[in-house]
């Protein structure tokens, strides 16, 4: 019953990431409302979560088991898998990364409006159009289009990049595609509500979804079995679960028992995490949790910068804002996008005369130049999981 | 070369993508009724039916970008309210070009013949007050509206008269402009200071909170009770520390003891100490079970604000007939 006893506002949830607004880096949410925690209010619960869940079991999606979208699954895990690495990289929630994955999973699986072809080029541009829409409906600052590129990018030599008319074209076919619904149902809407009050918890489950997220399985379970899967996976790994807290857990969120037991075993063959309760399963569990939680930990912001910001809280809101903006974790790269803006010589976007915006948009969709030398994606995020499966 | 394609998805409401031509040929604009968080909105009669709608028009700009965040939020977010009577009905969307060949996107809302501000503004220009049942149900149905959204998970964020549609035949109240509204998830950091109106904004948020939620719209909500029982806005401050002194100087300087964890909050300072003026005075007119609910919307402590769900429930709403809003 612990982690319902200070579940004072089911909508309420703590900051994950480092805010870079706060004077201490250590800070921790409890100094900020100190007197909140002996605040239980148990008719929230009766009355809102219940129904809450409801509502989400209701609007929950699943694909049926159909070859094809992507290019296949080696397709979906290159785009996926590029969204969580870059969603890592820019320090945004794991939320972001699972919205993005959704708009990806409705656009290009079998029945979804969109189509992908073949060329490793289009996984990426619908993964850099995906996530700049997470991004957008999720985060509080999200860079312009090129940086956002740059900045999720391994290296400087990432052969893709595109132009910001580019991806802007391939958002309004999203958005179209999508009928501008931009809010599905992830395991974070069973996850964040019953963990709010218990970051390290929730930021493990988090590790362990991130981790998943790319494999072909993901979109054939709902959201809530993921959510209670992940669940069983950080309380065999010793993450601070208790017992009995977790059944009231599990019995909220209310996912089919052989669902979230398939998730779990998905989850505990991509990630090495048992999900049995045994001396051995625990100390193995919490190495390879924390190798997953590596992967996935945000960028740390140095010190510097949160006392430069500090300075700034003493402006004004549009200068403090302006200023924020220019020592956010995006600046460093500002040259970088100057040198990628200009046209690469030769290759003028053709634009054929179109009746439609979607015509447009398509003849307008031009592959960037590719650099040789490079693993194009799929190699790239093969070579990502080998050192997680291996250890 | 591209094998991207796009199919058409039939869905009610239909997303049109065509040209701006079509789009516009299907509406005949009447006259411009106001602006919303990024663009205008027009009365306007659609020619297939007669039916008049409010057309709000946004130009999306070709800039690094993309489709702004605020015309994606509110959107989508209208997407998935819509379908509360107390929530402005979102009834189509068409994405066109115009002209220079810009994106231009069109939303296509129920019409509503006036709003909460200039139905305040007309009272107090007569010198009158609005009466006491009218005031009722137009507070149950912004309550229950509010209640809808947060109970979807979502913040409004910028609650105000304006942002309240109302139709004066049948007293209907709809929650409208949700541009800077947001799923709630993880705390917000800042809210964009130049389009918020001040008036209307939680203590807790002056004062640089980096962890808010749904109460910041309750504080909003009871501003506006106020208002509708006095006709005049209970808060009119013009900075964000003028704003901050008007709440202290009515409802008393928070404390420790009243408000714990206040002095640790961003913003805090050593404020003058004033002592609370009683609402009865601030906001003659109310019955006891009106100050009753309005003092539990503006506690000062937003974990002890009353919730729109609760607030339902109190004994001031008893006498409103529950079926019919």
């Amino acid at each position: 019953m612990a982690a319902f006893a200070a579940l004072f506002d089911p909508l309420y949830c703590p900051e994950e990431h480092l805010d870079l607004y706060r004077d201490e880096p250590g800070e921790g949410a409890d100094e900020q409302w100190p007197g909140q925690h002996g605040q239980q209010e148990p008719a929230v619960l009766d009355d809102e979560l219940p129904a809450l869940f409801e509502a989400h079991r209701a609007k929950e999606g699943v694909v049926l088991a159909e070859d094809g979208g992507y290019g296949g699954a080696a397709g979906r895990e290159a785009a996926v898998g590029w969204v969580s690495r870059a969603a890592a990289r820019l320090g945004f929630s794991a939320l972001t990364a699972a919205l993005a994955a959704a708009y990806l999973d409705r656009c290009f699986l079998p029945g979804g409006a969109l189509r992908l072809g073949d060329q490793p080029w289009m996984a990426r541009l619908a993964a850099v159009t995906c996530f700049a829409l997470a991004a957008k409906v999720e985060e509080t600052r999200v860079p312009p289009l090129l940086d956002l590129q740059l900045y999720a990018a391994a290296d400087a030599a990432d052969p893709y990049v595109f132009e910001a008319k580019t991806v802007r074209r391939m958002e309004l076919l999203v958005l179209s595609a999508l009928g501008w619904r931009m809010h599905p149902v992830t395991p974070f809407s069973y996850l964040q509500p019953v963990l709010a009050d218990a970051a390290t918890r929730l930021r493990s489950c988090e590790g362990v979804l991130l981790a998943v997220m790319a494999d072909w399985r993901w979109p054939r379970h709902r959201p809530s079995a993921w959510a209670a899967a992940a669940l069983l996976i950080t309380a065999a790994a010793g993450d601070g679960g208790d017992g009995d807290g977790d059944t009231e857990l599990l019995a909220l969120i209310n996912a089919p028992e052989d669902k979230t037991a398939e998730c779990a075993k998905i989850i505990s063959e991509v990630t090495g995490m048992s999900f049995l309760a045994c001396d051995v399963g625990v100390s193995a569990g919490n190495k390879r949790k924390h190798a997953a939680a590596q992967l996935y930990s945000p960028p740390p912001s140095p010190s510097g910068v949160i006392g430069a910001l500090s300075c700034f809280s003493c402006e004004s809101s549009t200068s403090a804002t302006a200023m924020a903006a220019a020592v956010g974790p995006w600046a460093p790269s500002a040259s970088v996008s100057v040198s990628s803006s200009p046209e690469p010589p030769g290759r003028a976007p053709k634009r054929a005369a179109a009746a439609s915006a979607s015509a447009s948009a398509s003849a307008g969709v031009a592959p960037p130049v590719q650099v040789p030398h490079q693993l194009p994606p799929d190699e790239e995020s093969r070579d990502a999981w080998p050192s997680t499966c291996a250890a | 070369m591209a094998t991207i394609q796009n199919k058409p998805t039939p869905t009610a409401p239909s997303t049109t993508t065509g040209g701006g031509l079509r789009a516009m040929d299907l509406y005949e604009k009447l006259e411009k009724v106001g602006e919303g968080t990024y663009g205008k909105v027009y009365k306007a009669r659609e020619k297939a039916t007669g039916r008049i709608v409010a057309l709000k028009k946004t130009r999306l700009p070709e800039d690094d970008e993309g489709v702004p965040p605020t015309a994606l939020r509110e959107v989508s977010l209208l997407r998935m309210l819509s379908q509360d009577p107390h929530v402005v009905r979102l009834l189509d969307l068409k994405q066109g070009v115009n002209k220079e060949g810009q994106t231009i996107l069109y939303l296509v809302f129920e019409y509503m013949d006036t709003d909460l501000k200039k139905f305040i503004r007309g009272y107090r220009a007569n010198h009158e007050k609005i009466p006491a049942q009218t005031v009722k149900i137009l507070m149950y149905q912004l309550c229950k509206g509010v209640g809808f959204v947060h109970g979807r998970g979502v913040l409004h964020r910028d609650l105000k008269p304006h942002n309240l549609l109302m139709d004066r035949k049948t007293m209907a109240l709809k929650i409208a402009d949700l541009g800077l509204s947001r799923a709630i998830t993880v705390p917000v950091k800042k809210y964009t200071h130049e389009i918020l109106t001040l008036w209307y904004r939680a203590p807790e948020v002056l004062l640089g909170a980096t962890h808010y939620s749904t109460p910041v719209d309750i504080w909003s909500v009871g501003c506006i009770f106020a208002e509708l029982v006095t006709n005049q806005p209970l808060f009119p401050g013009d900075s964000e520390l003028q704003q901050l002194l008007h709440i202290f100087k009515l409802l008393g300087t928070p404390n420790e003891e009243m408000w714990p964890g206040v002095g640790k909050l961003p913003n805090w300072h050593v404020y003058p100490q004033w002592k609370p003026t009683k609402l009865s005075t601030l906001v003659p007119g109310l019955d006891s079970d009106g100050y009753d609910l309005l003092e539990k919307m503006l506690a000062y402590e937003p974990g002890k604000r009353v919730s729109a769900k609760k607030a339902l429930e109190h004994p001031y709403f008893n006498d409103v007939n529950k079926e019919v809003y």
